[in-house]
């Protein structure tokens, strides 16, 4: 029954249809969309995807919208993401090939929606290198477009394309073009979006993408180079307004010295966890570790911990400060990433965690 | 050299006849010297007026002389140069121009600066002439180390033509000079979009360097005075709360630290403040008898007086050993201009709030009189 009623819907998306059909579809789609099981439906129906797709650029507002918004109903699932990104609806151009004309159009009312698309698309694993090899080449206009944050005259905010470059920062071409410069270095015009007060989306995007690039040891000395001055963005949201003492004030970046008393701290949790982790895996060797600790690490930790009142983020900071508080003959190794652990004692460790976490 | 050369191909001077020839030669110059009338050169400029003496020749003068009919060289000469009436404001303009960049050259930088002003003050419409003019003067302050100024000339010279790469050049270092970081960076970043000079870009990292510099310095400063405003309240609010009376305050409200503040030489730096929750009082005590006084910095309140005269006793001037804890008495002097009596053994915060006492000056006052003594009577019948 459902079947036949899709399949009757498909001439109703024709762009040669009538508005009001084409709306009714739209809104019956959508509520199919709204279930794993109706996203499950409509991945098989190509032809209506398609037809879909094309809807996205009708001239009449209200059909881009309701056609924008069912697909990011079907790309919050990663098989309909996946689907999605198969479907060459013309000119053998992707989903995503039009979606980027889409995002660097100033004057698109909609572009909100296209990002949280692009961000669902790239999110899934199996996505990313297909979508990298697409949008490699527009990466240094979305950048800019992502940076001035009044790009999109329509009063669209642009802030879903953070989680994207998060999501893309997987693939190693990406990461290689964060870090080289082209003529800057294009990860300098992310950093200040760590602390992006209006956006949390934004912000997390940001974080994201630098827990990315430190997952690869051989961006460390760069991540942690003075010019790069990261930091200054990774302490930031940790700090409040708490005082330090003028010894401890001068170890800190210059950025975050005496900041005022008014200062908050990061307000979502997994943004914090997620510094967290950047902070541990920037400890992967001596060097990198008596950087973090001539600037302050520890004392911004310290006085977070007695703050965090969420236990996988009190957690995390001590893992880092268990790291931090060691003397180099305490921690024996020069590069933490390189230890084996031996599987008993990964599991015994999980075990650790999550009695903590309970206890807490 | 000409010299040499004919000497190498005649060959047959010595080296004796060669030096003979020298002397010879040095001698007639120096007679010849010598055989001048000896005067000075007395018709220069003096040089502490030369400027003075520049602008009256008409080669160089920039007005005409007040009142004087002009010489006709003048005349003919600010004619030919400078008169509006015989020239475009652009040839004007660019006379102008042309006179600061010959003063320029020669380093006479407030020359310059005169030439390229009158040239301004043409007001010529072409914008290239202008920002040329701007743009020199802003050099020639720059070089006089008027950074503001040179700064003001460059930002006008990019007003008339936004692509003048020089005085934006000049623009962003003068901003650097005078810690105007943000307007230098901002300078910097036009450039840089238009290529990237190795110059601007240590200009522009040095200029954020500054900058976050000067933020954080002014954040602490900021710290600093909140917290010592804090200090403050957090004083007042006790010595409320303990219900000291204060001099000169109407009420409550009316208190603040500038009434605290002690006048006394010696006390100034010892305010009365906060430790552990413990107000610390300066003290002075006076001895009346000897005309001499004594001042005890940082007083716990929660202290018997006592203590701290033990301290101050025996006293070096007290030859006859008159002073001591049990032959003295203790008075204030209270609102009611009266003298009243203490018990030393009582905390000084219990004195403080004792009836009639007043807080003068921030500090404490007591008078130390011998029990008994002459000195003290008289003392009590000065109030009466």
């Amino acid at each position: 029954m459902a079947k036949d009623t899709l399949n009757e819907l498909h001439q109703f998306l024709k762009p040669e249809s009538r508005i009001d059909l084409k709306l009714i579809s739209l809104d019956h789609l959508i509520g199919v969309s709204g279930t794993e099981g109706g996203v499950k439906i409509l991945v098989g129906k190509e032809n209506i995807l398609k037809s879909v797709i094309d809807c996205t650029n009708d001239k009449v507002d209200n059909v881009t919208k309701k056609a924008l918004l069912l697909l990011i109903n079907i790309t919050a699932y990663s098989e309909g993401s996946i689907e999605l990104l198969k479907l060459k609806p013309n000119d053998n151009k992707s989903v995503i090939d039009i979606f980027v004309g889409y995002v660097l159009d100033a004057q698109k009312t909609h572009a909100d929606a296209v990002c949280m698309i692009l961000s669902n698309i790239t999110r899934v694993e199996e996505n990313v290198e297909q979508c990298v090899d697409i949008l490699y080449k527009h990466l240094n206009n979305l950048l800019n477009v992502f940076v001035n944050t009044e790009f999109n005259k329509k009063g669209c905010n642009l802030e879903y394309l953070a989680p994207m470059f998060s999501n893309l920062s997987r693939s190693e071409r990406v990461r290689t073009w964060l870090t080289n410069e082209n003529p800057h270095i294009p990860l300098l015009k992310l950093l200040p979006f760590c602390q992006y007060e209006k956006s949390i989306i934004r912000r997390g995007g940001a974080i994201g993408t630098i827990r990315n690039l430190t997952f690869d040891v051989q961006y460390h000395k760069l991540l942690l180079s003075p010019d790069l001055d990261l930091l200054t963005y990774l302490l930031g949201p940790l700090m409040g307004g708490e005082d330090y003492s003028d010894d401890e004030m001068d170890k800190l970046p210059i950025a975050l010295q005496y900041l005022p008393k008014e200062k908050q701290r990061e307000t979502d949790i997994d943004i914090r966890k997620m510094i967290l982790e950047t902070l541990n895996k920037l400890c992967s060797k001596r060097e990198y570790r008596e950087i973090l600790r001539d600037n302050g690490v520890y004392y911004v930790l310290r006085e977070l911990h007695k703050w965090e009142k969420e236990p996988s983020v009190r957690l995390a900071c001590e893992n880092v400060v268990d790291i931090l508080i060691q003397k180099e003959e305490e921690v024996g190794a020069e590069d933490l990433s390189k230890v084996d652990i031996p599987e008993d004692m990964v599991d015994k460790f999980e075990k650790m965690d999550a009695e903590y976490l309970n206890e807490g | 050299m000409a010299g040499n050369s004919e000497a190498d191909t005649k060959k047959p001077m010595s080296d004796t006849e060669r030096l003979e020839l020298c002397q010879k030669l040095d001698q007639e110059l120096d007679d010849f010297i010598n055989s001048l009338e000896r005067k000075r050169y007395t018709e220069g400029w003096p040089e502490d007026r030369w400027e003075e003496e520049m602008d009256k020749h008409p080669f160089f003068m920039k007005s005409n002389p007040d009142g004087d009919e002009m010489s006709p060289l003048a005349e003919g000469l600010a004619k030919l140069k400078y008169d509006p009436e015989e020239n475009t404001p652009m040839v004007l303009a660019n006379n102008y121009k042309e006179d600061g960049n010959f003063n320029f050259k020669h380093k006479n930088y407030r020359l310059a600066i005169l030439g390229y002003t009158e040239g301004i003050k043409v007001k010529c419409d072409d914008p290239e002439i202008n920002a040329s003019l701007y743009n020199n003067r802003a050099a020639s302050h720059w070089h006089l180390k008027n950074y503001r100024s040179a700064l003001y000339d460059s930002e006008k010279a990019l007003s008339f033509n936004p692509e003048h790469t020089k005085a934006r050049l000049r623009a962003a270092k003068s901003a650097c000079q005078i810690a105007k970081y943000d307007v230098c960076i901002q300078h910097c970043e036009k450039l840089l979009s238009q290529s990237n000079d190795k110059e601007v870009v240590e200009l522009l990292s040095i200029a954020k360097k500054k900058k976050l510099i000067q933020e954080r310095d002014e954040r602490k400063e900021k710290r600093r005075t909140n917290k010592k405003e804090e200090e403050r309240d957090a004083i007042v609010k006790m010595i409320i709360e303990r219900g000291i009376r204060v001099s000169n305050c109407d009420d409550e409200d009316d208190i603040d630290l500038s009434k605290l503040e002690p006048c006394l030489p010696d006390s100034q730096d010892c305010m009365v403040h906060i430790e552990n929750g413990v107000l610390k009082w300066p003290v002075l005590i006076m001895y009346p008898e000897y005309q001499m006084t004594d001042v005890v910095k940082s007083c716990p309140e929660n202290v018997p007086l006592l203590n701290q005269l033990e301290q101050l006793f025996p006293a070096p001037w007290d030859t006859n050993n008159k002073y001591n804890i049990s032959t003295v008495n203790i008075y204030f002097e209270g609102y009611d201009k009266m003298p009243h009596v203490i018990d030393p053994k009582k905390n000084l915060g219990d004195l403080l709030v004792m009836k009639y006492f007043e807080l003068k000056a921030g500090t404490p006052a007591f008078f130390i009189l011998p029990r008994g003594s002459v000195i003290e009577s008289r003392f009590l019948e000065s109030y009466l």
